[in-house]
C-alpha cells in the first residue's frame, strides 16, 4: 500500500502536460456495417469535418489527468471524419465520385477520469449531407460512454486511452441507425 | 526526457492487475479489392467465451488482463466481411432448420487461446504476446468444410509499447487473422462450396 501511494505521488508530481497519448485507431463497428449493406445505399464521399468555433475545449486534444490524448493524426474532427470513412469503407458504400457528401462539426468532445471509480467521455456533432451540392440531411447528434476506472493513474489513464474510441463509435451508430439519414442515402 | 519520465510511470510496475484491449489496428488487414462472395455466413462464439477474462503476468511480477474473443471479435467481423457479403453473429448454436430459413450457408466457429510474457523486471506491458486460433465452418447440414489454425507472435520493445500498452498483442493478433483473411479468400474448397450454393456472384468494389 505504501509502495503504490508513493508510485502515485511520484505518477502526481510528474504529471506536467508535457506527455502525450494517442488515441488507438478507430475499429469499424460491423453492426453498422451489416446494418448498411443490407440497406442497398448509394455511396458518399467524406466532405470537411472542423470543429466548432464555439467549442470549449477537446477540439485539439483531451486531458486525461493532466496527461495530454490526441489523435493519431489531425485534431478529434479529423479522428471523427477517418472513424466513419472506415466505416463507410467497409460498408462498401465509400465513392470519392458520388454527388452525396457528409459533413460535420465538432460542438463537443470531454473525457472526464477525475472520479476514482467511473471514467466518462461524451461528443456531440452536427451532421449535414448534401447530395449534388443540396443539403438534404442537417441534424445534431450526442453520445456518451462509461466505463470503469480507478484511483491509480497508470490505470485510470491507460484504460481512458483505450475507451476513447467507443464513444465515437456510439455517435456514428446513433447516426447510421437514423431512418431520416438513410433515407437521404437510399 | 521528461516525457520520458513521465510514460515511465505510467510503465513502472506497481503490484497491479493492468486492464488492456488487444484488438489489432483493423485497417492493416484490408480488403481483398477484386471481389467477394455474394454468400451469407455466421459465426459463433459462446457468450461464456466472450465474458471470458483472463490474467496473465506481464513484467515485473505484474499482470495484465484482456477479454480475448471479444477484443479479437471486431477483428474476425472485419476478416468475414471482408470476404463475404452479409455476416451473421449467432447468440446461440443454430439449427439447420434456422440456418436455412435464414439463408446462410456456412457457419465460423473460432477457438482462441492466448499467452503473454514479458522480460522487463520494471515495466509491466508485455514484451511478447501469442494468439492461437482454430477456425472450422460447417455447413448448415453440419458437415465441415473447412479449418485451420493459426498461430501468431508479436513482440514489442519498450520505446514502442510506451505509447501503446497491448503492442506485442494487437502485432499477434494481426499476423493471425492477416493469414485467415488471406486462406479464407484464396482456399480453393471453401471457393467450390459456396459456388454450389448458389451462383457465387462477384461484386466489384468500389473504391
Amino acid at each position: 500500500m505504501a509502495k503504490r501511494f508513493l508510485l502515485y505521488c511520484i505518477f502526481m508530481i510528474l504529471l506536467s502536460g508535457c506527455a502525450t497519448l494517442t488515441a488507438p485507431s478507430y475499429n469499424t463497428n460491423f453492426d453498422n456495417v451489416r446494418l448498411l449493406r443490407n440497406e442497398n445505399l448509394k455511396s458518399v464521399r467524406i466532405g470537411a469535418f472542423t470543429i466548432s468555433p464555439s467549442i470549449a475545449s477537446g477540439g485539439e486534444k483531451l486531458l486525461l489527468r493532466a496527461v495530454n490524448y490526441s489523435p493519431p493524426a489531425g485534431n478529434f474532427a479529423t479522428y471523427l471524419q477517418n472513424a466513419i470513412k472506415e466505416e463507410l469503407k467497409d460498408a462498401r458504400l465509400f465513392d470519392l465520385t458520388s454527388s452525396i457528401e457528409i459533413s460535420s462539426v465538432l460542438l463537443e468532445n470531454s473525457i472526464d477520469i477525475s472520479s476514482f471509480s467511473v471514467g466518462k467521455a461524451e461528443i456531440k456533432a452536427q451532421f449535414t449531407v448534401r447530395d449534388a451540392g443540396v443539403l438534404k440531411y442537417d441534424k445534431k447528434m450526442s453520445a456518451t460512454h462509461s466505463w470503469e476506472s480507478a484511483f491509480a493513474g497508470y490505470i485510470a489513464i491507460p484504460s481512458a486511452q483505450s475507451n476513447y474510441p467507443a464513444v465515437v463509435r456510439k455517435l456514428i451508430t446513433m447516426l447510421f441507425s437514423d431512418p431520416d439519414f438513410l433515407s437521404v442515402l437510399r | 526526457m521528461r516525457n520520458l519520465i513521465l510514460l515511465f510511470a505510467l510503465l513502472i510496475v506497481s503490484g497491479c492487475t493492468h486492464p488492456i484491449i488487444i484488438t489489432p489496428d483493423n485497417k492493416s488487414l484490408d480488403y481483398v479489392k477484386e471481389d467477394y462472395f455474394q454468400a451469407k455466413v455466421g459465426y459463433y462464439i459462446s457468450a461464456q467465451d466472450r465474458e471470458k477474462k483472463v490474467v496473465e503476468p506481464g513484467g515485473g511480477g505484474d499482470k495484465i488482463s484482456y477479454y480475448p474473443y471479444k477484443d479479437l471479435e471486431p477483428t474476425l467481423q472485419k476478416v468475414l466481411f471482408s470476404v463475404f457479403r452479409d455476416v451473421v453473429k449467432l447468440e446461440t448454436l443454430p439449427t439447420p432448420e434456422f440456418l436455412k430459413a435464414n439463408g446462410v450457408v456456412l457457419v465460423f466457429y473460432p477457438e482462441i487461446s492466448t499467452s503473454s510474457y514479458s522480460k522487463s523486471l520494471i515495466t509491466w506491458p508485455p514484451t511478447s504476446f501469442t494468439v492461437i486460433l482454430k477456425c472450422k465452418a460447417f455447413a448448415s447440414n453440419g458437415r465441415l468444410i473447412w479449418e485451420k489454425s493459426y498461430s501468431g507472435v508479436g513482440n514489442a520493445t519498450f520505446s514502442e509499447f510506451k505509447g501503446n500498452f497491448a503492442l506485442a498483442a494487437k502485432r499477434a493478433g494481426q499476423k493471425v487473422f492477416s493469414d485467415l483473411l488471406r486462406d479464407l479468400y484464396r482456399d480453393p474448397g471453401l471457393r467450390k462450396y459456396i459456388s454450389s450454393q448458389k451462383p457465387a456472384l462477384v461484386v466489384n468494389l468500389k473504391e
